[in-house]
């Protein structure tokens, strides 16, 4: 469960002020998919951080299994980060000079794994995406699709409880996008992982359970039924 | 996170710019090369005075002299300042003179008689033309005629014959590097042949004095009979004979009876043999009560030590400065890397490594810069001082296989240890800098 109390970002831009959180109170499910909606700079990828414990907030509380996580130390906080979440970047973020297997291990690096255990869970989790014939290949003999899966994998190699994805398809192609789509659906179904992704893609937006829409920082729509909004919005 | 997974990466991630990284661990190497190489060829010179030293002293000996002011300090003092006030009583006054001063027997016998010393020597240099061996019609210079105590002349060792007492006459102990005037390979070979000391007269015209005219008159042949030849030293010209021997050509020379009685003025030094080196300092003391000046075994010694000490720090220094300078270096190569990789440090803080793992792991690098090279310039200095070693040792060094120009010993680690603490100092800037970078802002950064 994550609840979020009365939560204040402001950023510095210049002279001017952004309001990236205004106030936002909203609470998240276990097992849910929302997609966060909203035009550029209103805030959305601000609300993904904060759950994600990489930011932190002016005023108010992000709550995640009864752990105010503004109250975490550094090593708290990394712990929360490498274990209770695993996030799916736009740009993948994938480190160049490392193998498929290798960038899958990073997080259980961090963990401190054993070396043996690291490879399986590497090897399983690269298979899970369609990966287990790529293991060796660096990001840049893999097409964007396979980069986000591999990206993907390092996701879910601790076993996270909520993916926080950041326009998951925003640098694919359709094709690929409807894969890495399926999968996060597929993940919330049969993992019971909570789903959080910011998007401009409709397709995820039908998918997703709930749709939150962001604008100036505020949360200005909150509905369960997600077809409805979209066609709201998009007609 | 694991220490050896932390290694790891960091290894891995020094190698990305193979050129950059390449080029730092060289900056390091050229001081660690120069403080390897101070610290493998110094020792070596210092072991070999050490024994040079050695060979000429004991713990057992104070050097004595009538001296109490030592010469200089009155004239240092004065260096750069204005000219004092005279002054009729001061001792001091005139431009330029010192009381050498002169042993008398008295005083002898007073040192003689103090705790823990078991006899006292006066040391002779009676002053000859040449020598001649026996057989042999080639003169040869002999640029020191020692009489020493035994004790002292113990501490050198010989390589053929044997020693002699204080009261043996007639017997001569000759440097080793006589063997190579005399055409002798075999050292056994010059023992128990003759060696002849010819000395001369100075008888000066004191009526003439004012003209300086000298005028010589007698010579003296003094026959000798080889005893030992020592092992080869510095002091390559020396023979060494019996006190009564050296008194009686100082006598000779002189043209006087006068040598080492109150009537010699120029007495002016003493060989004091200890019971036990431990009482040095205390018997030390009790003569400088007397005026005299004392020098024991270990203040000399730790002249020597501070001379080399000095030549060290200076040399090193040199490494120092060249390792301080590349720290720039290194500094510069890792705040690059730390910009560079921005955006990585943001992923690896989003799926988990806390600040102190991204601190350490760019302090590695920055370690790691350090030891490589401080490993390579270990290795090259090593390597240059062996090859200083090998070269020299057949050339200008032929005589002395006792100096070795390179020794491993602990102190050459020193090189890897200094460029390491120095890499790592370098490293902890650009460490902390990629440690406190906002993971928001690091994963947006382009």
């Amino acid at each position: 469960m994550i609840k979020i109390k009365n939560a204040y970002k402001i950023y510095k831009l210049g002279d001017t002020e952004v309001k990236a959180l205004d106030g936002v109170s909203i609470e998240i499910k276990d097992k849910e998919f929302i997609a966060i909606i909203g035009p550029s700079g209103s805030g959305k990828s601000t609300f993904l951080h904060m759950i994600g414990g990489i930011d932190s907030l002016d005023k108010g509380k992000v709550i995640v299994d009864d752990k105010d996580l503004s109250k975490l130390r550094d090593k708290e906080l990394a712990i929360y980060r490498n274990k209770m979440v695993g996030f799916i970047f736009q740009q993948f973020n994938l480190q160049t000079t490392y193998t498929a297997i290798d960038n899958v291990k990073l997080p259980l690096i961090f963990s401190g794994v054993s070396r043996k255990e690291r490879d399986r869970l590497a090897i399983d989790a690269l298979k899970k995406v369609g990966l287990g014939d790529r293991m060796k290949h660096k990001p840049n003999e893999l097409s964007g699709g396979q980069q986000q899966r591999v990206c993907i994998a390092r996701a879910i190699v601790n076993n996270p409880q909520i993916i926080l994805a950041d326009e998951p398809t925003g640098n694919l192609d359709s094709k690929s996008g409807e894969i890495i789509i399926q999968m996060l659906k597929e993940l919330n179904k049969k993992l019971g992982v909570t789903i959080v992704v910011v998007t401009h893609d409709d397709r995820i937006a039908h998918k997703a359970g709930r749709i939150i829409r962001i604008l100036d920082g505020k949360v200005i729509e909150d509905v369960k039924n997600g077809k409805e909004l979209i066609e709201k919005h998009t007609d | 996170m694991k220490v050896l997974d932390i290694i790891k990466i960091s290894l891995a991630n020094l190698f990305r710019q193979k050129v950059r990284t390449l080029l730092t661990v060289f900056s390091i190497v050229i001081g660690a090369t120069l403080i390897s190489l101070v610290y493998s060829v110094i020792p070596g010179f210092e072991n070999f005075f050490d024994l040079q030293f050695n060979t000429l002293s004991s713990p057992y000996l104070i050097e004595v002299s009538p001296i109490e002011e030592r010469p200089g300090k009155v004239v240092l003092s004065g260096l750069g300042n204005a000219p004092v006030e005279y002054n009729e009583e001061d001792k001091n006054n005139g431009s330029f003179e010192f009381d050498f001063g002169s042993f008398t027997d008295e005083d002898i016998q007073k040192i003689k008689y103090f705790d823990g010393v078991n006899d006292a020597y006066e040391p002779l240099m009676p002053s000859i033309d040449y020598v001649v061996l026996e057989g042999d019609t080639k003169k040869y210079k002999a640029g020191f005629v020692f009489y020493y105590p035994t004790f002292i002349l113990k501490n050198m060792d010989l390589v053929a014959g044997n020693y002699f007492n204080k009261e043996d006459t007639g017997r001569i102990i000759i440097s080793n590097q006589f063997l190579d005037s005399f055409g002798i390979e075999d050292a056994d070979d010059v023992i128990g042949k003759k060696l002849v000391l010819h000395a001369t007269q100075m008888n000066i015209n004191h009526t003439n004095f004012e003209s300086q005219e000298t005028e010589t008159s007698e010579y003296k042949d003094f026959e000798f009979e080889v005893s030992g030849v020592t092992e080869r030293t510095l002091i390559s010209s020396a023979v060494y004979i019996s006190s009564k021997d050296a008194i009686e050509i100082v006598n000779f020379v002189n043209g006087n009876e006068k040598a080492l009685t109150d009537e010699d003025d120029s007495r002016q030094e003493l060989h004091v043999e200890l019971t036990d080196p431990a009482l040095a300092e205390d018997v030390k003391n009790k003569i400088e009560e007397l005026g005299f000046t004392a020098t024991t075994y270990e203040d000399s010694k730790s002249i020597l030590n501070e001379m080399f000490n000095i030549i060290t720090i200076i040399f090193s220094s040199f490494g120092v400065l060249a390792m301080a300078v590349s720290s720039l270096g290194i500094l510069n190569t890792l705040i690059m890397a730390v910009m560079e990789r921005t955006r990585e440090i943001g992923v690896m803080k989003s799926i988990g490594a806390t600040r102190i793992n991204i601190a350490v792991m760019f302090t590695l690098e920055a370690m790691f810069i350090g030891l490589i090279g401080g490993l390579i310039g270990l290795g090259l200095g090593y390597g240059v001082s062996e090859i200083l070693n090998i070269v020299s040792h057949n050339t200008f060094l032929k005589s002395f296989e006792t100096l070795d120009l390179s020794n491993f010993t602990s102190l050459i680690l020193l090189g890897p240890a200094l460029s390491t603490f120095v890499a790592t100092i370098a490293g902890i800037y650009p460490a902390v800098k990629a440690s406190k970078l906002d993971p928001v802002k690091a994963l947006r950064y382009e």
